[in-house]
C-alpha cells in the first residue's frame, strides 16, 4: 500500500468523528476515483482529494510530520500530498549539500541542509502545489500538493484510487497531476457519499500526458555538464 | 591572463579544501589506455600526420591518464570545479583542462541563472557528459567533439537562462547561453594543417601540441628541409573577444536539440609569439534522444569556415601576395548506444568530415566508424574495447608533407581500463 494512501487511510480513519473518543464509528462511505489517460490506459501519480461540502466541518487530527527526502539527488517522493496545516521535514540522506527552494504562491522558502541533516519541519497552510528544486542540483524536481481536506490520495498503477471512510454528505472531488497543463485539469466535481456504499467516478484525459518524470534511467546522460 | 583566470581558480577551489567534506565532491580517476594501432602515417599528439592518438609502426602503445573533477561550494550559491589531469606521454604531464567559478542565483521565478567565469568547455557537446568530459558512451570522441576537445576552449565568461517550464507542468525546457571569450584565436589551425581527428586527447591550458612537420625540398637536390612547429590554440593574439550563443530545448529528458554560433572573431592577419590567429566561426546543432527499445541516440552537426593567410612565414613576416583565403568545414556524426542490464553497454558510432576550400581542393574528406563495448566489472572498474577505422582523402598532403599518400586508412583497436580511484557521491 502507498505511503501516502496509508497515511490518507488513518487521517480518514481518525478524522471520523467519536472515533478517537472509542465510540462507535459513524456511518461511512468511500468514494472510488479512477483516471485514465486518452488512450483508456491507467494513469498512476495523480493527486484525488475530497473535500467536505456540507457544514461538517471535518474534524482534523494533528497530522503527524511529513518527510520530503533526498537521496540520490532526487527528491523522494516526487510528489507527496498534505492537508492544510501539515508540517513537513526535509531529511538529506545524501553525501552531499542541497539547496531547497520554491517560489510557487502557496509556500516560497530556501534553506541549505547538510549531508545526512535534516531541515526543521515547515507548516503547509496555503492550499495549492508547491514546486520544489535545489539551487546546486537542476535536475531535482518535487512537487507539495497541499490540500484542504484529510481525504487524499495519489493513484495507484491501476489508474485507481479509493477515499474510505467518508462521513456521509457531499464532495468536492478534484485530481492534480504534474503530467498535463494546469488549464487542461478537469473542474471538480461534486460526489454524494451514502452510507455503506461506494460512489465512483472515472476520468479520462482528452489531452495527451506528458512523460512521466524520470531521474537518469536510460542509456543516456541528461544533465548539463 | 589565462594563468591568472586558471590559478584563481585553483586557489578559490583550495582556500575552501580544509571546510566540511560535503560542500567538495570528487572524482579521481586512472585510465589506462593499449591500443593496436595500423596506420603509417603516425600519431598526431606526436607530429604524425595521422588522425589518431596512438600509432606506433608494430608496437603496442599504452598511455596513462589520471584525472581529478572536483567540485567546491564556495559560498551558498557561488561553485568552483577545476579539473586536472595528468598524461604521461605530454610534453608537460601535469595539466588543467577546466578551471571555473559559477554563480547560481537562487531562482526567485520559473528563469534560472547560471553565470560560469574562467576556462571551461562551452556547452556544445552532448557526448562528454563524463567527469573530466570523458564521454560514457566511447573511448574517442566523435571527429567534431575531438576537435572542441584540441582547439576550443572558452576562455572568459558564459551566461545561461533556463525556464524549466517542468515547474508548471510542461515538459518543456529552454535553455539560452552566451559566451564571450579571450583566447582561441588559432582554432582552426589543426584543421587546416591536419585535418579532423578521432581521439580522446584533450588540450590543456597552456599547452602546446605539434602540428604535422612541413617537408620543403631540399636546395639543389639536397636533404628535404623538415620546419616542426608546434600551436597553442588557446592563445589570445589579436585583443578581440569572440563569442558564442545559443539556445536548447529538453522535452522530459527524452530528447535535446541545441543549436549554437561560435565565432571567434580573430583577426586573420594577426601574429604573435609564432602563432598567426585565424579567423573561425561555426554553426553547431546538437540532438539527443532516447528512441523506442531504450536505445539513446546522439547527433551532432558543425559547419563553418576559417580564414588563413597564403604566403606568411613562420616569423610572421607577409609575403607581398598574400591573400586571404577561407577554408570551409563541415563534420557530423550518428552515435547510437545501449545498455544492457547494469554493467554492459554497447556504442556505435559513424563521423564524417570534409573540409575544401576554393578552387576545389579537397582538404580533408573521410569518415569514421567506431564500435564500443564497455563492461563495469564494478562500480569502480571500467572496462573497454573499441574499434576504430577512419578513411580520409587529402589532395594537399603530397604538396605539404612530401612522401605522404593523398589517402589513408587507419584503424585501432584500444582496449583501456578505468579505475575510480575515490568518487564522493555525487
Amino acid at each position: 500500500m502507498p505511503h501516502a494512501f496509508r497515511q490518507a487511510a488513518i487521517v480518514a480513519l481518525l478524522a471520523l468523528p467519536g472515533f478517537a473518543a472509542g465510540e462507535t464509528a459513524a456511518p461511512a462511505g468511500n468514494i472510488r476515483v479512477r483516471i485514465l489517460d486518452r488512450d483508456g490506459g491507467p494513469v498512476p501519480e495523480v493527486v484525488v482529494s475530497a473535500r467536505p461540502l456540507d457544514a461538517v466541518a471535518a474534524p482534523r487530527a494533528a497530522a503527524p510530520t511529513e518527510r520530503m527526502n533526498q537521496q540520490q539527488l532526487a527528491f523522494e517522493p516526487h510528489i507527496l500530498i498534505v492537508s492544510t496545516g501539515t508540517e513537513i521535514a526535509f531529511p538529506n540522506e545524501d553525501d552531499v549539500r542541497h539547496h531547497v527552494y520554491s517560489f510557487s504562491p502557496a509556500k516560497q522558502f530556501n534553506f541549505s541542509i547538510d549531508s545526512k541533516a535534516t531541515h526543521d519541519a515547515i507548516r503547509f497552510d496555503v492550499p495549492g502545489v508547491v514546486t520544489l528544486g535545489c539551487n546546486i542540483h537542476d535536475e531535482m524536481l518535487a512537487y507539495i500538493v497541499v490540500v484542504d481536506t484529510p481525504h487524499f490520495a495519489k493513484t495507484g498503477v491501476d489508474g485507481s484510487v479509493e477515499l474510505t471512510g467518508l462521513e456521509a454528505g457531499r464532495y468536492e472531488v478534484s485530481i492534480w497531476s504534474s503530467r498535463i497543463a494546469q488549464k487542461n485539469l478537469p473542474d471538480s466535481v461534486e460526489i454524494a457519499v451514502v452510507e455503506g456504499e461506494v460512489a465512483t467516478w472515472e476520468y479520462g484525459f482528452a489531452e495527451r500526458l506528458h512523460p512521466p518524470h524520470r531521474h537518469s534511467e536510460t542509456s543516456l546522460h541528461w544533465s548539463h555538464y | 591572463m589565462r594563468l591568472a583566470l586558471a590559478s584563481l581558480g585553483f586557489f578559490a577551489a583550495g582556500a575552501a579544501v580544509a571546510e566540511i567534506g560535503d560542500r567538495h565532491s570528487f572524482d579521481l580517476f586512472i585510465e589506462q589506455h593499449w591500443a593496436d594501432a595500423d596506420s603509417t602515417l603516425g600519431a598526431w599528439p606526436e607530429g604524425g600526420y595521422g588522425k589518431l592518438r596512438y600509432a606506433p609502426e608494430g608496437d603496442l602503445a599504452s598511455g596513462t591518464r589520471i584525472a581529478l573533477d572536483y567540485r567546491v561550494q564556495i559560498a551558498e550559491q557561488l561553485f568552483g570545479r577545476v579539473v586536472v589531469d595528468y598524461i604521461d606521454d605530454a610534453d608537460e604531464q601535469l595539466g588543467a583542462t577546466e578551471a571555473y567559478v559559477e554563480w547560481r542565483p537562487l531562482p526567485e521565478g520559473p528563469a534560472r541563472y547560471r553565470y560560469r567565469f574562467g576556462a571551461f568547455y562551452p556547452s556544445l557537446s552532448l557526448e562528454n557528459s563524463d567527469s573530466a568530459w570523458e564521454s560514457p558512451y566511447t573511448q574517442s570522441f566523435s571527429a567534431i567533439n575531438s576537435w572542441l576537445g584540441e582547439e576550443v576552449r572558452t576562455i572568459g565568461a558564459e551566461w545561461r537562462l533556463s525556464r524549466p517550464l517542468t515547474v508548471e507542468s510542461s515538459p518543456h525546457d529552454i535553455d539560452a547561453f552566451a559566451g564571450v571569450f579571450y583566447g582561441n584565436d588559432p582554432a582552426g589551425t589543426f584543421l587546416f594543417w591536419r585535418g579532423w581527428s578521432v581521439h580522446d586527447r584533450q588540450i590543456r591550458l597552456n599547452e602546446h601540441l605539434p602540428l604535422p612537420a612541413l617537408v620543403l625540398p631540399g636546395w639543389g637536390g639536397g636533404p628535404p628541409i623538415v620546419i616542426e612547429r608546434t600551436i597553442d590554440p588557446i592563445a589570445e593574439i589579436d585583443d578581440r573577444p569572440g563569442i558564442y550563443t545559443g539556445a536548447e530545448w529538453t522535452y522530459a529528458d527524452r530528447a535535446k536539440l541545441t543549436l549554437a554560433f561560435w565565432d571567434n572573431r580573430a583577426d586573420a592577419y594577426a601574429f604573435r609569439d609564432g602563432q598567426w590567429a585565424w579567423a573561425t566561426r561555426f554553426w553547431h546543432l546538437a540532438a539527443q534522444v532516447t528512441l523506442p527499445g531504450d536505445v539513446g541516440l546522439i547527433a551532432q552537426w558543425q559547419r563553418g569556415d576559417t580564414d588563413w593567410l597564403t604566403y606568411t612565414t613562420d616569423t610572421g613576416a607577409t609575403m607581398p601576395q598574400t591573400a586571404l583565403v577561407t577554408d570551409e568545414f563541415e563534420a557530423r556524426f550518428l552515435l547510437l548506444t545501449r545498455e544492457f542490464g547494469d554493467r554492459h553497454r554497447l556504442s556505435l558510432r559513424r563521423d564524417d568530415f570534409y573540409i575544401w576550400r576554393p578552387g576545389d581542393i579537397t582538404s580533408d574528406d573521410g569518415y569514421a566508424t567506431t564500435l564500443s563495448y564497455s563492461y563495469s566489472a564494478s562500480r569502480r572498474v571500467d572496462t573497454t574495447i573499441e574499434w576504430l577505422e577512419i578513411e580520409s582523402t587529402r589532395d594537399l598532403w603530397p604538396a605539404l608533407y612530401g612522401q605522404v599518400s593523398d589517402y589513408a586508412e587507419e584503424s585501432v583497436l584500444q582496449f583501456s581500463v578505468k579505475l575510480g580511484l575515490f568518487a564522493s557521491a555525487d
